[in-house]
């Protein structure tokens, strides 16, 4: 009698709890969004309107995030401390235990294939970290690189690493051997350099410049800078890269555009052919029925590729939200709200 | 008696009514201040023309700009570029790290305050020795988001707000600096009269640019020819001016309460919430800097040394609260406080009074206070 009872009290919990808690259509539609104005991290559903998880709270001034090929963990840059806070997304709690101790006020952050390492670029103390996840440790003493590192890209072997130097105004290639990272060039490129991306299977670095309204192109072979950028619109910052490597996308901040990129796998020899151009540039717009229809202008900051190389999501710091695109549409689909000045976005990739 | 229906009745009825409509008409129309608000950081304010865009977008990239030696760079100076130091959360912005502070010397009071001790030179100048008992003081660089909108708030409106004799003996003086003829407004001792000597004083002394209204400090050049062209300085100018004030924020129900709390405990007697200004195409607008630009006594804990026959050492002009979580910490002139409760604790002096209440409030209200100074 007691077991009906107790049934009868929790079945109807259990459907409430499932009918606000959909599961999710495919796993590679979650992300995980930072939100740098309110120091909290958001759950989405690509495909919904209302964030899964609104407010998980971090460390200060949550900059970039990664998550970890299996989906369980995901790494927080807190660019207002020394940390990268850890989010169990079984939880979809911070596991303050698991926090990993970095340089000052990191932004950048890349994951080595296996999980097992991570590397920040640490604007408040011009170093990288090298780091165990698991031990917390860190691998290597951090590595004195320049003037405000913001950007890191990593290659899938996890040797050769390209970190921005926002401050003065160049890029670095890193070689990362068993003895520590080695600077392989110093490159001078365009103002401002903020996101870099690996692209065509690590032959290139896509360098965004904030300053100079392009995106520089660095041949990775050759270690050198190729003579024309990529013209984009203005102040691009967040740039992703498809899975497959042949197209980017990047968030023009000022003018609340993104810019697509086609991305040649062939390296010119001599320079003379850009590998990458940009093929469409569009606005990124949707009615806002909270203005009444009107268009308000966005701040795009990231971006973010899906599985899906037409779905790419890009976060609004003006706007406080984020926005599922439809690159072969030009369009924006959906826009979800988050927390305040929502900068970086991750995918949480198929659990293994 | 007529009743009210009748004709005469009628006429009065329909007169009152008319001009009663027109009355409402009146109020409707009449201009409000509008309140001016830029989508992010980093934005102009908006309503510019294409002209003035890309006039922007020219000042941009020289505010960008990273000066060499042979462009005239020094020979003393402690940065580069203009966004070497304001750049927090973005270009334009507040100073966050040590070497975008600059170090002030607490003897031969210059226009900043004290005089900048320069972070580097390309040549032998005389620079002031750091003797044994120096206590030099540092200055964060401060954001420059909606400075040309501070300009134009007119000089009555602040002094109105002075009261350098504690008239009303409420604890709160407040007083203005008359430095070349006008008061001061800018700079964290209050002695900078505008903003294109904000600027020309910066270029100056801070990248050693020789410029149309300033000479550097340690000049090398007997002709003071500038280095900065008047064409280059007018289009830094006006990206600085043009420069929007921070973006506003979605009120939470926090941020609600601790507004109430902010004017009850009287942080406003100082941090003045809003100013009406003529702005862009004469227009009457609203600001909401948070701010008197009045100089008040801070107390001893925050005094910096300086021995200033204009400004005592413990005399600060009210810091500009607007956009305060995006562009610190640190906070305070010198970065001391790590964050908004340390900075408010650090208040001594006039502001002891307010410091008392928050101190004693309940840490709800402590932290809804906090609330509200993020959503600024």
């Amino acid at each position: 009698m007691k077991r009906i009872i107790l049934s009868l009290f929790i079945l109807p919990q259990l459907a409430t709890f499932a009918a606000n808690n959909p599961p999710p259509t495919s796993p590679t539609d979650l992300a995980v969004i930072t939100n740098w104005g309110d120091d909290t991290c958001a759950i989405i559903d690509t495909t919904q309107e209302i964030p899964l998880n609104p407010g998980i709270k971090v460390g200060a001034k949550p900059y970039d995030v990664k998550v970890e090929s299996t989906g369980r963990f995901a790494y927080v840059s807190c660019s207002g401390e020394s940390f990268i806070s850890v989010i169990d997304l079984q939880a979809n709690l911070e596991n303050e235990n698991r926090r990993i101790p970095v340089g000052m006020a990191p932004r950048d952050i890349a994951l080595t294939s296996d999980n097992n390492r991570l590397i920040s670029a640490n604007s408040g103390d011009d170093t990288i970290s090298i780091v165990d996840v698991n031990t917390k440790q860190r691998v290597f003493p951090d590595f004195p690189v320049g003037n405000i590192p913001y950007g890191v890209a990593l290659s899938k072997d996890d040797k050769t690493a390209v970190i921005t130097l926002w401050g003065s105004n160049k890029a670095l290639i890193l070689s990362i051997g068993p003895n520590g990272p080695k600077i392989e060039a110093e490159l001078p490129i365009g103002q401002l350099p903020y996101t870099a991306v690996m692209a065509g299977d690590d032959k290139y670095a896509l360098i965004t410049c904030f300053g100079s309204h392009a995106v520089y192109v660095i041949d990775l072979t050759n270690k050198a800078v190729l003579p024309k950028p990529v013209n984009v619109g203005r102040s691009p910052w967040g740039l992703s890269v498809s899975a497959d490597g042949t197209s980017a996308c990047v968030a023009n901040f000022y003018d609340g555009t993104a810019s697509v990129l086609n991305i040649d796998k062939v390296v010119d020899p001599l320079g003379a052919a850009t590998p990458v151009k940009e093929t469409t540039r569009f606005k990124l717009e949707k009615d806002d029925p909270i203005g009444g229809g009107t268009k308000r202008p966005g701040r795009a900051k990231n971006s973010a590729h899906s599985f899906d190389p037409n779905k790419v999501l890009m976060s609004d710091l003006a706007k406080n939200q984020v926005m599922v695109l439809n690159i072969k549409e030009q369009k924006v689909e959906r826009v979800i709200k988050v927390g305040m000045a929502p900068y970086g976005i991750a995918f949480i990739p198929r659990k293994q | 008696m007529a009743s009210l229906l009748s004709p005469e009745n009628s006429k009065y009825a329909r007169r009152n009514a008319l001009l009663g409509g027109l009355l409402i008409l009146t109020t409707i129309l009449r201009s409000e201040p509008e309140r001016i608000a830029s989508p992010y950081f980093g934005d102009p304010i908006p309503g510019l023309s294409v002209h003035d865009t890309k006039r922007f977008d020219e000042g941009f990239l020289l505010f960008n700009k990273t000066w060499s030696a042979e462009e005239g760079l020094g020979p003393s100076f402690s940065g580069s570029s203009c966004v070497t130091c304001h750049r927090n959360p973005l270009p334009g912005g507040s100073g966050s790290r040590d070497d975008s502070f600059i170090t002030i010397l607490p003897d031969s009071p210059g226009p900043t305050g004290g005089s900048v001790h320069p972070r580097f030179t390309l040549s032998e100048v005389n620079l002031p020795h750091l003797g044994g008992g120096t206590q030099p003081s540092l200055r964060r660089s401060t954001a420059l988001f909606g400075l040309g909108l501070i300009d134009k708030i007119a000089e009555t409106e602040i002094l109105a707000l002075a009261d350098p004799t504690d008239s009303d003996s409420d604890g709160i003086s407040g007083r203005s600096v008359i430095f070349h003829k006008s008061i001061g407004k800018f700079g964290w001792k209050g002695k900078i009269p505008d903003m294109r000597s904000f600027i020309g004083i910066a270029a100056a002394v801070e990248l050693g640019l020789e410029n149309p209204t300033h000479s550097s400090n340690f000049s090398n050049n007997a002709n003071a020819r500038s280095e900065i062209s008047a064409e280059q300085f007018e289009a830094l100018a006006f990206y600085i001016d043009k420069l929007g004030p921070p973006p506003i924020k979605p009120p939470s129900p926090g941020a609600n309460k601790g507004k109430e709390i902010f004017m009850r405990i009287g942080c406003a007697s100082c941090h003045q919430p809003n100013f009406t200004i003529k702005g862009h195409q004469d227009k009457h607008t609203e600001i909401f800097p948070y701010s008197d630009f009045l100089l008040h006594d801070m107390g001893d804990k925050l005094s910096d040394h300086v021995k200033d026959p204009l400004v005592r050492p413990t005399e600060f002009r009210t810091a500009p609260l607007w956009g305060c979580s995006s562009t610190g910490p640190p906070y305070l002139h010198d970065g001391r406080a790590q964050n908004l409760r340390e900075a408010i604790l650090y208040h001594g002096g006039e502001a002891l009074g307010s410091v008392d209440l928050f101190s004693s409030s309940s840490s709800d209200d402590q932290n809804f206070l906090i609330d509200f100074l993020r959503s600024l």
